[in-house]
């Protein structure tokens, strides 16, 4: 038996989570409210190139690679002894409950291995793939993104019938003290970050507001081009302050790294769900198919500055037809000289200042600056939303309280998982 | 291989028939999936209950069918079958029908019905790319002149896998034996004729023999529907087993339609005497010394005095029938010819090259295919692919080893587009 050695007391759960580095952050609370039940040993599945990191996030729980992704590193000849050897490994533990976190056809096809009645979320049963019915009335929400109420951490902990509370999940953000601002060059989806030249910008704000800090930059080598790009772009004298770490750091390397920042800039990535992981303090930029209300950091008090357009949030896939309108709020006058510590009288209004925060549901963002359209739908789907899940206490708005519900809720045996 | 779909009626005739053609492409080396339309049969027959005005119970069964429909589409969507067969009463609406073509999926009809009796196949025969009929002229002039060219005459068969001599119990002798039997429903002609025949140890077994009070005490378990295992008993266990095609009207006994029904071939399939009325196109089907016909009543009796005493007259031509059916008329063959006909006339219909195996298999893993090959009645050249398919569609859990191997293949669609 791995795990504890609590005898046959003992039982396993198993989190299946075969996406990326930032999903694995944002699995925390539905992680950490498993390992809170007693005797219970959690084991989590996921890319072998994310085990490394997620023994750091979550060294109470054991770990099952396989090779999920592209470029998982394992070469072609080992990935079947691997997946037999694994399969193996998860299926002779008999776990009692299996989380299903994706929609993917290989987490489909790994629940497969299990039987359908232990399996939550994304199941299958009898060869058809079936949605359990929170993932289901959850993914229904998320096709109304722009009043999508739900953080995409609470989607998921909300799989477990009483997860821990939400300021369990992450500490409170504290500056290290290190005279250290960290930028985020990019994440996956290079629409949803901002280009070196209005990053620039945000930059120099913060460099202004901060009394000249240290700027290191961080991703993978991919966005070594881009770094290059900002230095060229910032003034000479906070150019000086800029460390390019980009290519130069693994994974496992980054959790110390942002310990020691004061600040973290970033688009909706990874590393900025580390961040909040770790508390640090988190500066984080939404925009085009990124939306804060859904994959904001998670705790008290990280800001967010959301892109607040009717075209917000987009297909990340489709083409977009506005010249990437959504980038310029960024680069308006305005914030950025809130940004740097000046008065700033006219906020635009496609733009919103936000804080994050957390209530009995989970974690959320408070709009600070700005008016965010159909914030009274967003609300009201909330509170109805708390209401199924026994929550009360949640702010009130106006939504469509019936949009949660459709015919089969009503008329059908509950699904399965 | 090539991956057929076969859609079966909701009920029927020709749903056995289904059936076997399922058998035979698989036996023809073809991946199969059925359509089990007659697990909605239920659903319909309660609409059937409703009461409710003509106009809406007609607009229900509409919707209904549609339902069906869009769920055979979904099927083939999944399953992306190099052919659609349909057997007749396949529940596939002319608008599914074209979104198949629209997708180059192509669609076959083995219509197994008289064409005379049901003439619907005028407004569907052209939807289906390929059209198998068990008539000659002038059902193919009909067709020819509504535009359907691909038309193949494919006549009934025998399963020998179903239909086989048996060795019967002496309980099962008793049970289901008689000199002179028949298996089938009561139509007019067959109660005329058999009226005729109740001076003989006659056991009349099926459906529809009611308002016959002549032919009742004959009729076995109160004309209750016989399964197709006791059918193929009942043509063992019995000395002379009558087969007179159907016909509503009485004026004629022997009605000397063209098609041969399927029961010719299961008799003869099963090792079974038989006495069949005299058909068209059964002659170069049978000879004269494979299966005993007669053209009249006076026929039928003068063929029953003469072959009631004399068995071994009866086992000759019985062993010649099955050894003929085993050369030429199993469903197999059928299927094969289908298969033959699709690649003589659609463009690019063949075995799909097979999907590579994974490179560096480990040698255990090799045998454990080679088993699972043999377990899922696939072909040892079976492609990756195939093999892949055949596992979907089993129930969960699956083995480690075959959810390895699916969770393989879909790492591959995913990443080789």
């Amino acid at each position: 038996m791995e795990g504890k050695t609590f005898g046959e007391t003992v039982r396993h759960v198993l989190v299946v989570q075969l996406a990326r580095f930032g999903d694995l952050l944002q699995s925390k609370r539905l992680l950490l409210s498993l390992a809170a039940e007693p005797d219970t040993t959690v084991h989590l599945c996921l890319d072998v190139s994310l085990a490394s990191l997620a023994s750091l996030v979550y060294p109470q729980v054991q770990i099952h690679a396989i090779p999920c992704h592209r470029n998982a590193g394992v070469a072609p000849r080992d990935m079947l002894p691997l997946l037999l050897r694994e399969g193996a490994r998860l299926a002779g533990l008999r776990c009692e409950q299996v989380y299903f976190l994706n929609a993917s056809p290989l987490s489909y096809a790994l629940a497969a291995l299990f039987p359908p009645e232990t399996a939550r979320g994304y199941v299958r049963d009898k060869g058809q793939n079936l949605r359990g019915p929170w993932t289901r009335l959850a993914a229904r929400l998320l096709r109304r993104r722009q009043t999508s109420p739900l953080n995409l951490v609470d989607f998921w902990a909300w799989q477990h019938p009483a997860p821990i509370a939400p300021e369990q999940v992450n500490p409170l953000p504290g500056a290290a003290g290190s005279g250290r601002v960290g930028v985020v060059m990019a994440g996956r989806e290079t629409r949803r970050s901002l280009p070196p030249e209005t990053l620039a910008l945000v930059i120099q704000a913060v460099f202004q507001a901060r009394g000249g800090p240290r700027l290191v930059c961080l991703g993978s080598g991919a966005e070594r081009p881009l770094a290059r790009r900002l230095a060229r772009l910032l003034p000479p004298r906070t150019a000086e302050c800029l460390e390019d770490a980009t290519g130069r750091t693994s994974l496992e390397d980054l959790p110390e790294i942002l310990r020691g920042l004061d600040l973290l800039l970033s688009p909706d990535t990874g590393i900025m769900h580390l961040a909040a992981h770790l508390g640090t303090p988190v500066l984080a930029f939404f925009l085009a198919s990124a939306r804060c209300f859904e994959t904001g950091p998670y705790g008290w008090g990280h800001r967010v500055w959301q892109a607040n357009l009717p075209c917000v949030p987009c297909l990340e896939s489709a083409p977009c037809p506005r010249k990437h309108a959504c980038l310029a709020p960024f680069a308006r006058k305005d914030p950025l000289a809130l940004l740097a510590g000046r008065s700033a009288p006219d906020w635009p209004e496609d733009l919103l200042g936000c804080v994050t925060a957390l209530d009995a549901l989970g974690g959320t963002c408070r709009v600070v600056d700005g008016r965010e359209r159909r914030a009274e739908e967003r609300l009201g789907l909330r509170s109805a939303l708390g209401a199924y899940l026994g929550i009360s206490g949640l702010e009130e708005g106006c939504g469509e309280t019936a949009a949660l519900y459709e015919e089969t809720d009503w008329m059908l045996p509950p699904g399965k998982g | 291989m090539i991956r057929v779909l076969v859609v079966l009626p909701l009920y029927g005739g020709s749903l056995p028939v289904g059936r076997c053609a399922a058998r035979g492409l698989r036996e023809a080396g073809c991946l199969v999936e059925t359509f089990e339309a007659p697990a909605f049969y239920s659903a319909f027959t309660a609409l059937e209950d409703l009461r409710v005005g003509a106009e809406r119970y007609e607009a229900l069964q509409n919707a209904f069918l549609q339902v069906i429909s869009q769920a055979v589409l979904s099927k083939a969507d999944a399953f992306a079958p190099d052919l659609v067969l349909c057997l007749a009463q396949a529940p596939l609406s002319p608008l599914a029908l074209k979104r198949l073509r629209a997708k180059k999926v192509p669609t076959a009809m083995w219509f197994v019905e008289d064409f005379r009796l049901f003439p619907y196949w005028r407004a569907f025969a052209p939807l289906y790319d390929l059209f198998a009929v068990i008539q000659k002229e002038p059902f193919f002039t009909e067709l020819a002149a509504i535009g359907v060219q691909n038309v193949l005459y494919l006549p009934l068969a025998a399963d020998p896998s179903l239909h086989r001599p048996l060795r019967l119990s002496a309980e099962e002798k008793k049970e289901f034996g008689s000199t002179l039997s028949f298996m089938g429903a009561g139509y007019p002609n067959r109660r005329k004729a058999f009226v005729e025949l109740l001076r003989h140890d006659f056991k009349i077994w099926g459906t529809e023999w009611e308002g016959e009070p002549r032919l009742a005490p004959l009729v076995q378990r109160q004309g209750a529907r016989i399964s197709p295992e006791d059918t193929v008993r009942i043509y063992n266990a019995s000395a002379i087993n009558l087969n007179l095609h159907s016909s509503v009207r009485t004026a004629e006994i022997v009605s000397r339609g063209d098609f041969v029904n399927p029961r010719t071939f299961e008799l003869a399939a099963c090792e079974a005497f038989q006495l069949v009325d005299q058909r068209v196109l059964l002659d170069e089907l049978f000879t004269p010394e494979e299966l005993a016909r007669f053209d009249s009543l006076p026929g039928l009796l003068a063929a029953v005095a003469h072959y009631r005493d004399r068995p071994d007259e009866r086992r000759r031509m019985a062993a010649k029938a099955r050894e003929r059916v085993l050369a030429e008329h199993t469903y197999a063959r059928r299927m094969s010819a289908l298969l033959a006909f699709a690649a003589e006339r659609l463009p690019d219909f063949g075995p799909r090259p097979p999907a590579a195996w994974p490179e560096h298999m480990p040698e255990d893993m090799r045998l454990a295919v080679t088993r699972l090959l043999e377990e899922l009645q696939l072909p040892a050249d079976a492609g990756f692919d195939d093999l892949s398919a055949a596992l979907r569609t089993k129930n969960s859990p699956l083995t480690e080893v075959e959810t390895a191997l699916l969770f393989l293949e879909e790492w591959k669609k995913l990443y080789s587009g």
